[in-house]
């Protein structure tokens, strides 16, 4: 029963894609629609959700194609356990929410049908990610979901920055899903399926002997063994991880990310706060038990530098939606190091609290945006044109008094993003911080001093984390407007600005009370004995070789956890002290957006430019790349098409000289064998002369020959 | 000397190549008539030539008796059709009647 209701979750929002698609301007108030429908597929996940507590699972599979005798068929089914549910409730939840915020956000745009449209089917291949339970299967939909990602990111094509930029997130998609295909295969030539179980099992069947991983396993009675160099264990998981890094902007992958804040603010809160950007931890969380511990350290140093880079960058960013990218990036960072250093139950709750208030905090920058686009609009209908750009946060500030309810609703969810006590994003940061303490006194203690970094960084980017998030509160609700003072034109600018309506104050409602503790734990300083933990249990490695040591961990880690603690939550409130002292008592702008962003010093540029990736990727990828495609097109031009050119010509001549030869050989030789014959004819016809007494001579003449030739031979 | 059989053939012989001779190369037709008929009367001698020297029954004289017959016949047919090729064509002279050429 559950599965054919998760089956329904899952085809409803594909039908309502199809219906709004096709007939969606027949309809009357689609919008309603889709956002209804959306809130029964909310419910229905609720319900499921309900059903897996206490460790319950639903299976269904069958197989859908069969190779032969020998081999195993490919089988499809859906599974769902308590982590595909949860996530199931967290992304039809927040898409709910987006459907309802964006009715009134993206009100007076003309494709208002489409935008709905799309959302219910990027909605419909994260569920599919979620239901699927092989890896066939999530990697169909891992695929849908970056193209609809694509459509609804590329929403307002007109604009070509919003084009480039879906192009660009499509890309470093595939450039991830390219390895992650490296990893399906390596699994696939080793164990012959793909279905997850079976992968559980058939790694934990085999073993590593004499540098050799090898497996055998029984299909239809015949034995089947199969042997691989044991660097393919730790390739496999390489493969998939590279996956995520594309799907979760991780480094080096991660510059698609700030880009696509091209699109429409609601679809950035569902895409890349919630759950698009969590499907690559999702899939880790499904091939954890297949990762051994050199892959596992890869992930947490990975995620360890994107987190600091995502925070570092986030700093000097001065678009109020670029600084929520950055900061996902960071986040992200975060719960790809959690499962590098084994800390799985940790890394998802920080996946369902970062989900509730990144959605929240995304939802409120687009009330901002939304409040500002109001005042461009009624400055205009005074006939005040003033075209700025109301992204940019060196002109807002203050609006804290002319929006209280975005302002509480922003400063909660900030709290929480922040790691701040009594939020829930403290309980899932804070036991991220001390798994990776943890880590690395074990990892010590194994003799490699080296990965304290990764708990270092942690700490460090903790410190930014709020320092960034602080900087963004102050400079965009206190202190005084600067759009008034930037412009004489916008004077009394703040007066027409009014707050948000009530479509748009639910979803932040809820994402903000969601931001609390109490929902994930009783006791606000550690949730390791609430629900969260008792439900989604600690895997096991199942790999034959490099097993990490998961229990030394998870000891380790809660030995430090108090000190852990102690030590988060000083860097949180440090930086945003710092923020505060730097930006929060400013009265008016000390850094007015008239400075060029050249004229920062090294530190600030380097911030700001996201280390120069964007450039690096163009000088080293997108440049040399365009150049091969000129060359190409060059040789295409000269080389191919000459050939082809040459290849019509020879033809003609050809065909001139097989003229030739028949109009004067051919032709030739028929006329000539006429003309032979007529010669022939015209010759001997003189016998004929009509005179009798010739034809006499003749007779007789033959006569005399045939006699002497009968005399000869007789 | 012995008049042989071969004396008698050797006369016919030469009638007969007189006659074809007359018959090839005169233009008048009433002279080709009078080579055939040297031609059948060469056959004749040729017929009784054999027949005085071989005694069974006198079959050459007997059938020279019959190419006589024929032969008068057959001149009064051809003399007929000279008769009416004059009429038609005007000359006897076998040159000029070459109507059936190519």
């Amino acid at each position: 029963m559950v599965t054919i209701l998760a089956i329904i979750c899952f085809t409803l929002p594909i039908l309502t894609f199809l219906v709004l698609l096709f007939a969606g301007h027949l309809i009357k108030r689609a919008d309603n629609v889709a956002t209804g429908l959306m809130f029964v597929n909310f419910l229905l996940a609720l319900f499921i959700f309900i059903q897996t507590f206490g460790g319950q699972v639903f299976h269904t599979r069958f197989a859908w194609v069969n190779f032969g005798e020998k081999l195993l068929p490919l089988t499809i089914g859906i599974k769902i356990d308590f982590l595909s549910a949860l996530l199931l409730v967290i992304v039809t939840f927040i898409s709910s929410l987006v459907h309802l915020y964006s009715k009134s956000y993206m009100h007076s745009d003309k494709q208002y049908v489409r935008y709905f449209a799309y959302l219910n089917t990027f909605t419909a291949s994260m569920i599919g990610i979620l239901l699927g339970d092989n890896l066939f299967a999530m990697f169909v939909f891992w695929e849908l979901v970056g193209l609809t990602s694509y459509l609804l990111i590329g929403f307002w094509y007109q604009k070509n920055s919003a084009v480039r930029a879906s192009k660009k997130a499509f890309l470093l998609n595939r450039i991830g899903d390219l390895g992650f295909l490296v990893g399906i295969m390596t699994l696939w030539s080793q164990f012959g399926t793909l279905d997850l179980e079976a992968l559980y099992i058939g790694m934990k069947n085999s073993e590593v002997v004499n540098g050799m991983w090898s497996v055998s396993y029984t299909v239809n009675g015949f034995t089947i063994i199969k042997s691989l160099d044991m660097m393919w264990l730790t390739i496999a998981g390489l493969g998939i991880f590279c996956g995520c890094i594309g799907k979760s902007a991780q480094f080096p992958l991660q510059i698609w990310l700030p880009d696509a804040m091209e699109g429409p603010t609601p679809v950035s809160a569902l895409i890349h706060a919630a759950t698009m950007v969590a499907a690559g931890v999702y899939l880790l969380a499904r091939v954890f038990p297949l990762l051994d511990s050199f892959t596992l350290d890869f992930i947490a140093i990975i995620g360890c530098i994107s987190a600091f880079m995502g925070a570092y960058a986030a700093v000097s960013q001065f678009d109020i939606k670029r600084i929520l990218a950055f900061s996902t990036i960071s986040q992200l960072g975060y719960m790809v190091m959690a499962m590098g250093v084994g800390a799985y139950q940790s890394s998802l709750f920080h996946l369902t609290t970062h989900a509730f208030f990144k959605a929240g905090l995304f939802l409120c920058v687009g009330a901002v945006i939304h409040a500002l686009h109001h005042l461009q609009e009624s400055l205009e209908k005074k006939h005040i044109h003033l075209d700025f750009d109301v992204q940019n946060v060196h002109l807002m500030g203050g609006l804290k008094k002319v929006l209280p309810f975005t302002y509480l609703a922003y400063f909660v969810t900030a709290w929480a993003a922040m790691g701040m006590p009594f939020s829930s994003g403290f309980l899932s940061k804070d036991a991220i911080v001390a798994a990776t303490w943890g880590w690395a006194q074990v990892k010590a203690s194994q003799g490699q001093v080296f990965f304290y970094v990764v708990p270092l960084v942690a700490f460090t980017t903790g410190f930014v984390t709020a320092f960034y998030m602080g900087r963004q509160l102050f400079v965009v609700f206190w202190g005084e407007n600067r759009l008034q003072h930037i412009y004489s034109q916008a004077k009394d600018a703040l007066k027409h600005i009014h707050e948000i309506d009530l479509k748009m104050k639910i979803p932040l409602v809820l994402l903000a009370s969601l931001s609390f503790f109490f929902w994930f734990s009783f006791n606000p300083l550690s949730a390791t004995d609430s629900w969260f933990y008792h439900q989604i249990l600690a895997v096991k490695s199942v790999v034959p070789q490099h097993i990490p040591p998961l229990d030394l961990y998870a000891e380790a880690t809660h030995h430090v956890h108090i000190y852990a603690i102690i030590l988060s939550v000083f860097f949180a409130f440090a930086g945003f002290g710092a923020a505060y002292l730097r930006f929060g008592k400013q009265k008016t702008n000390t850094f007015t957006r008239t400075i060029p962003i050249s004229s920062y010093g090294i530190l600030q540029q380097l911030s700001t430019n996201n280390f120069f990736l964007d450039d690096l990727f163009k000088r080293l990828i997108t440049k040399p790349g365009l150049r091969i495609a000129l060359y190409i097109s060059y040789f295409d031009k000269k080389v191919i098409d000459k050939t082809v050119d040459l290849m019509g010509v020879g033809t003609v001549l050809l065909a001139h000289i097989t003229a030739g030869i028949d109009k004067y050989g051919i032709d030739g030789s028929v006329n000539a064998t006429a003309s032979l014959s007529r010669f022939i004819g015209r010759k001997t016809s003189h016998i004929q002369n009509g005179k009798i007494q010739s034809y006499l001579t003749l007779a007789i003449l033959g006569v005399v020959v045939m006699g002497v030739i009968l005399f000869l031979v007789g | 000397m012995q008049i042989t059989l071969q004396h008698y053939l050797f006369i016919s012989l030469f009638l007969f190549v007189t006659g074809i001779y007359i018959s090839i190369t005169k233009k008048n037709a009433i002279m080709i008539l009078i080579g055939i008929e040297l031609i059948l009367n060469a056959a004749n001698l040729n017929l009784v030539a054999f027949s005085k020297f071989d005694a069974d029954q006198m079959q050459g004289q007997t059938f020279a008796l019959f190419v006589i017959l024929i032969a008068a016949c057959e001149a009064a047919v051809a003399l007929a059709i000279v008769l009416k090729a004059y009429d038609y064509f005007k000359t006897v002279h076998l040159n000029e009647i070459n109507n059936l050429k190519y």
